[in-house]
């Protein structure tokens, strides 16, 4: 008992941990439960102190080796564009490889496609808006709203997500206020530029004159330092019975390659009311108006990179000094593709606790977005190569909703003094729903108008697909001890993609924990704690909307006259896929928590894969039959080991390193033919290719010749990744630097052959001959070779290389510095992202792709515009 | 105070929970839950005799894009076209470089397949629908019987070898011929009892000139001059297109205006009449004819000074026959009878007729007549360069130097001499086996 008027001096020393067991997570439709007791491997993100650390401009750069088995890069490079997301590699044929994402229980879009793909409205109207690089509406997400972010892996993980959750499942949690808080606001402001490296390898342009004396402009010149910017003011508290967090931001980012910005405001409110003890209410509601020029990149006939690198620097002229392949870069850059996207996404969330032991949760949400896409093409271009003469307009519209619906009941019994139980049962619904219209004037009668009215020739198109997704969903959680945990699941699920009966099936899993550093004979002292885990479970993924059935479709003849042609021919048996997933692993930690370490190992059988059974032409229907035949083999391991080196009052270091390794193998195709990158016993998707097979020296010409069929190049994903991350807190200096790793990937590099066929590319450059007196420059029998090899070859290239990712310093602004001046508690943050890569890759970046996005387009590289290295300066304040 | 009994929580356990279930069912019930595809027809739904015009426009519309297709890539593996795009495939015909299992044409026999597929299932449901004795005189079945005659006439004129029914074994091209043989002579019966109305006319003709043509080509002469002589004077059947619907492949990829990826070969080169070149904007220019070493209209290009193709590289003579998307391309005429009649006689020795059939032609588009004597070579060389200016990308001239076995002399050696069956039908029929394909045949 302390006296009136006296004092204590009490010092609690708060020990710092590498583990994170009784972390409370939410499994989703199981409810919330702490870390330990899970027996799937699950990864969770401290997004909003990650993003302290390296406040890049979306979510998806930010997710980028942060987690082991989720893959999320950057590919297509511009501001805005599309990113391959993807967990544990692949395991389908030819179904969507995204996994799918909640925002606070809601499930939402992460379409990235270019509309003219899979929308039913494909070639009707136009073409792509941006080529490859289409927007990803990912980017819509404010990530200054984040809290968390858990990544539940794969099948086992996500058995209870039922028909989709083959790819597994990304959960998104905002930030909510704290109750009982005063007010507390906080602001960040930060600034940079994006900037690509200067690799093209086109530096010896200049050293070319072209016919009317215009001197070759190096593609490298185009590289710009574009400008980023972005605000954020937030507000959280909450008094004893609601709490509220209400955000405001703004987002501006610029392309190094410019045309190309991205310009995103975001407005969030998270609510919570307590009626009584009961009732809690939830309510969330975020607006989103993300406008993006797009960039003109990937397989695009007005590719802005693309064209000033693939050209011939010896045919240059005034209007197209980088001896343009297709479409000078004056022209293109005339043209305005314009993606302005409204988005709200929110939901109410009802809890009732209706007695201490049971509990209900609903959640009614919905996501809807309406996106404008334009594109226009001003009449005084040159844009011939792209099909367009005297102008083009190019304008859709696309509505797009998602209805989420899920109920939740857990039931918790202490059975006996030993064993516990959670029962938890419910249902969910999904009714999503895209509508699309294009449409498209070509041909202006001069300059000075730019709506499709004002062409000359105009068409249009229309697309639709609906899905609804239904199922329920019973678990059984047992505790023994507290520290033997065993979980018994079953999801019945059913899918309008198999018909009016929905084709329900059912999807079980079970899972275990065992908690051995709870044992009296567990060594302690080497390991302070330890859980074995396992799991086994299935999920499914279905087919396309509209994939059983057998159509035909609407086309316009002659001048005009409508007429039908057989299409689909369908599939009336189609089934989902189905995944079943084993894992094994353990999470412990060494030497008093100092050393975490998490590793799992886990075997995926896809079974009834969906494979596109070719049509034979003279049997007439256009598409591919869908049939459940195939069978992919997907393994892997991932580890992760998390050191507190040194943790003092005014010292911290903390290293964490993270590897995975992924491999998957065609185990059956059934009767489909085995052709291309699809064959048993090799990687799905696999890089195949011509190769090397002799060489002659022809009468002074070099003479190759290549293999006659196709040999196994390699896969299309790594099969080694690879993170190292350090933190290290010096007084008020926190400095933090990420370099990753990725080995095993190849792709086709279509921008190296192709860029010697059109007389361009260092390469070849560099063996041609000048006559210093009259400047006329002459083949030599070096760069007849190399002409002559890469006018029969593709190269095929290793993506393996080493990244300096991410690396920032952070000052904690001492509060005498700021709290005199109202400027809060401070936090300023130098970053850099991309910053540097090595590799032996004939390209500009490693994880080039024309396709980045899509789930299969990742295995050729092509007019792909790399990622620019991000720098930032960001000034945070609390107060 | 009432105590809950476990009977008391369990009951209100499950009611809680059914209220919540209810509230998941209730936007999914009735008709929310029934999805439907508004973009597609399903099959019953085609059987309708008001949808059969639209199904029998379907087979003939697929023809014609097939068609479309024929013209261009027939013309890049013959002596009309020469690459000057940046595609591999593009090169590759131009090359006449072709390797087992190419990928470099694949649309062409598959629309044409499909397009076949397409007339065959459509004429089945027209018979379903109308009946036997309605389908014996509709011009709706004659239309699809003269769609599907067609689609194996350019299979046969293109490929070494088809498949001649849905997932049918390989056949070689003169067992296409015969194959449209007998559809045409069906075609034109159904047309014929179809009436005389201008549809039924019109089908009949385009049967008559088809048959015609594959009557020529098999080497029954008389019946080729038979039928060359039924077609009306200035008939014409043209595959039509517009950014409407289809848009014509040619003229996205041959017009200076567009792709620039295919441009006339250069031997044609120093025949084009060039002096306008300077003029803005300039008109257009003519292939000379070389017998007159006058412009030929009939073979329209333009190229302007410096003009490249796609390619940056090839020197680009951009063809005015197919100005844009929306260029119509004729598939046979009157001109064309006239050259069939022309080469019958001329194989029948009759010079005379012959060298009179050519001159109708040659008058019509403004060039002097031929005149006589002339020994039978003389003919024959004439016949060729009138075929080659009549029928100027139209398909014809790769037909044309295999049946005149041409190919070495006017493209060289080590080139197939026509293409080869695709990839997409050898792996995906199960009547062919891979390997077992006889072509290219090389020169």
């Amino acid at each position: 008992m302390v006296p009136v008027g006296d004092s204590v001096r009490i010092s609690v020393e708060l020990g710092a941990s590498a583990v994170e067991l009784s972390a409370v997570v939410s499994t989703g439709t199981g409810g919330a439960i702490e870390k330990e007791r899970i027996g799937s491997s699950m990864g969770v993100i401290d997004f909003a102190n990650s993003r302290t650390q390296v406040p890049s401009g979306d979510l998806l750069t930010s997710l980028a080796a942060k987690v082991t088995g989720l893959r999320s890069d950057a590919i297509g490079g511009g501001a805005g564009g599309q990113k391959d997301l993807r967990i544990r590699g692949i395991a389908s044929f030819s179904l969507d490889q995204r996994p799918t994402i909640y925002i606070d229980g809601v499930r939402v879009d992460k379409s990235r496609d270019e509309w003219t793909t899979g929308t039913g409205a494909g070639g009707v109207a136009c073409c792509s808006f941006a080529g490859g690089n289409a927007v990803d509406r990912l980017n819509d997400l404010n990530p200054d709203d984040i809290e968390r972010i858990e990544v539940l892996k794969g099948a086992a993980a996500a058995t209870l997500y039922g028909s989709d959750a083959t790819n597994g499942v990304i959960q998104i949690f905002t930030k909510r206020g704290k109750s009982d808080s005063a007010p507390v606001w906080s602001t960040s402001f930060t600034g940079g530029i994006d900037r690509l490296r200067s690799n093209i390898p086109t530096k010896l342009y200049p050293n070319f004159i072209g016919p009317d004396g215009t001197r070759a402009r190096d593609a490298n010149t185009l590289i710009g330092s574009g400008p980023y910017s972005n605000v954020d003011v937030s507000v959280q508290g909450g008094g004893l019975r609601n709490t509220y967090f209400l955000s405001t931001g703004y987002m501006d980012q610029e392309g190094s390659i410019q045309p190309n910005w991205e310009r995103r405001n975001n407005l969030r409110m998270n609510l919570s009311f307590l009626p009584n003890d009961k009732w809690t209410i939830e309510a969330r509601s975020m607006f989103t108006r993300n406008r993006i020029a797009e960039l003109q990149a990937g397989n695009n006939w007005t590719a802005l990179l693309g064209n000033a690198m693939n050209g011939d620097p010896r045919k240059v002229s005034a209007l197209r000094p980088f001896g343009e392949a297709w479409v000078s870069v004056t022209d293109i850059k005339k043209i305005s593709s314009l993606s302005d996207a409204n988005r709200w996404t929110g939901g109410v969330t009802l809890s009732y606790a209706q007695r201490a032991n049971i509990t209900h949760r609903l959640i009614v949400g919905l996501d809807a977005v309406n996106e404008e896409k334009s594109r226009f093409f001003p009449w005084e271009g040159d844009y011939g190569p792209a099909g367009v003469t005297g102008g083009q307009k190019n304008e859709g519209y696309r509505k797009y909703s998602n209805f989420t619906v899920d109920y939740l009941m857990t039931w918790h019994q202490r059975v006996s003094s030993s064993l516990n139980s959670d029962f938890s049962f419910g249902g969910q619904g999904f009714f999503e729903k895209t509508d699309l219209n294009l449409a498209t004037g070509n041909t202006f009668a001069g300059p000075g108008v730019n709506l499709v009215q004002a062409a000359s020739v105009k068409s249009g198109g229309e697309g639709f697909a609906e899905v609804i997704n239904m199922g329920g969903l019973a678990q059984e959680r047992l505790s023994y001890q507290d520290r033997l945990f065993v979980t018994l699941g079953l999801r019945i699920d059913g899918n309008s993609a198999f018909g009016n009966n929905y084709g329900f099936k059912q999807y079980p899993k079970v899972d275990f924990a065992w908690l051995l550093s709870k044992y009296a004979w567990f060594p302690t002292k080497i390991a302070s704690s330890f859980k074995l885990r396992g799991a086994i479970g299935l999920a499914g993924k279905a087919p396309g909307a509209f994939d059983k059935f057998t159509t035909f479709n609407p086309i316009s003849v002659y001048a005009g006259t409508p007429a039908v042609v057989p299409a689909n021919p369908g599939n009336q048996d189609i089934r989902p896929e189905t995944t079943t997933e084993k894992e094994i692993g353990f999470e412990a930690g060494l030497f008093n928590d100092r050393v975490g370490v998490d590793a799992s190992y886990y075997g995926q059988i896809v079974k009834d894969a969906l494979l596109n059974l070719t049509n034979p032409p003279s049997a007439g229907f256009s598409q591919s039959k869908r049939v459940n035949v195939g069978a992919i083999q997907n393994s892997g391991w991932e580890a992760s080991i998390n050191f507190l080196a040194i943790s003092k009052r005014s010292f911290d270091w903390t290293t964490t390193l993270r590897v995975d390794g992924n491999h998957n193998k065609i185990v059956s195709m059934g009767t489909v033919p085995q052709t291309g990158n699809t064959r048993v016993g090799y990687p799905v998707q696999g890089v195949w290719g011509r190769v090397f097979k002799s060489y002659a020296n022809n009468n002074g010409v070099p003479t190759f010749t290549l293999t006659d069929t196709s040999v196994y190049i390699g896969p299309v994903l790594p099969t080694f990744n690879a993170a190292w991350t350090n933190t290290v807190r010096l007084g008020r200096f926190t400095g933090y630097m990420n370099l990753t790793m990725e080995r095993g990937a190849f792709f086709s590099n279509g921008d190296r052959s192709y860029r010697v066929r059109q007389g361009g590319s260092d390469e070849f450059l560099k063996f041609l001959t000048v006559d210093p007196k009259t400047g006329v420059w002459s083949k030599t029998y070096q760069s007849d070779s190399v002409a002559n090899w890469w006018t029969i070859a593709s190269s095929y290239d290793s993506r393996d290389h080493v990244r300096f990712r991410e690396v920032s310093l952070s000052w904690d602004v001492p509060d005498q510095l700021t709290l005199p001046r109202h400027m809060g508690k401070m936090v300023i943050t130098l970053s850099g992202q991309n910053l540097m890569w090595w590799d032996h890759c004939n390209c500009t970046d490693p994880n080039m792709s024309y396709q980045g996005g899509t789930s299969f387009g990742i295995s050729e590289g092509f007019l792909a515009q790399p990622s620019p290295m991000q720098f930032r300066l960001a000034i945070r304040s609390r107060f | 105070m009432k105590h809950n009994t476990r009977a008391d929580r369990a009951r209100r356990l499950l009611g809680v929970s059914a209220a919540a279930l209810a509230l998941i069912v209730s936007p999914a019930c009735e008709n929310s839950i029934k999805v439907t595809n508004p973009q597609s027809f399903s099959t019953d739904v085609l059987d309708n005799v008001r949808i059969l015009q639209a199904v029998a426009d379907g087979a003939e519309g697929a023809m014609e894009q097939g068609y479309d297709l024929t013209v261009v890539y027939t013309g890049l593996l013959s002596d009309e076209l020469e690459d000057s795009s940046t595609w591999i495939n593009f090169a590759n015909m131009s090359l006449g470089r072709f390797t087992a299992g190419s990928l470099d044409d694949q649309s062409t026999q598959s629309a044409l397949l499909r397009a076949r597929f397409a007339s065959t299932d459509a004429l089945a449901r027209i018979v379903r629908v109308i009946g036997d004795t309605g389908a014996v005189k509709s011009p709706m079945a004659a239309q699809v019987q003269t769609a599907a005659a067609w689609a194996d006439v350019y299979l046969a004129m293109m490929y070494c070898e088809s498949p001649l029914s849905a997932s049918g074994a390989s056949q070689p091209d003169s067992a296409g011929y015969k194959q449209a043989l007998t559809e045409f002579t069906t075609a034109i019966a159904t047309a014929t009892a179809a009436g005389t109305g201008a549809t039924a006319v019109g089908i009949k003709n385009w049967a008559l000139a088809g048959r015609a043509r594959v009557n020529l080509f098999l080497g029954n002469y008389d019946a080729a001059l038979a039928d060359a002589n039924a077609v009306p004077a200035n008939f014409v059947k043209q595959a039509l297109f517009s950014t409407n619907s289809s848009t014509s492949f040619a003229g996205g990829q041959t017009n200076q205006n567009r792709n620039r990826s295919a441009t006339i070969r250069r031997v044609w080169w120093p025949s084009v009449d060039t002096s306008n070149v300077g003029i803005v904007p300039t008109p257009d220019q003519y292939i000379k004819d070389p017998w007159s070493n006058l412009p030929d209209t009939r073979m329209a290009v333009l190229h302007t000074k410096g003009l490249k193709g796609v390619n940056n590289q090839t020197t680009f003579y951009g063809l005015q026959k197919y100005k844009d998307y929306t260029a119509p391309e004729t598939m046979t005429s009157f001109r064309e009878m006239n050259l069939i009649k022309a080469e019958v006689y001329w194989r029948k020795g009759d010079l005379t007729n012959a060298v009179a059939q050519l001159n109708i032609n040659r008058t019509a588009a403004g060039q002097p007549a031929f005149t006589l004597p002339l020994s039978a070579d003389d003919v024959f060389q004439r016949l060729l360069t009138e075929r080659f200016a009549t029928l100027f990308v139209e398909g014809h001239r790769l037909a044309d130097l295999n049946r005149f076995n041409l190919v070495t002399a006017k493209l060289g050696t080590g080139r197939a001499s026509k293409f080869q069956l695709t990839q997409t039908e050898i792996l995906n029929n199960p009547s062919i086996k891979q390997g077992q394909q006889t072509c290219p045949k090389i020169s």
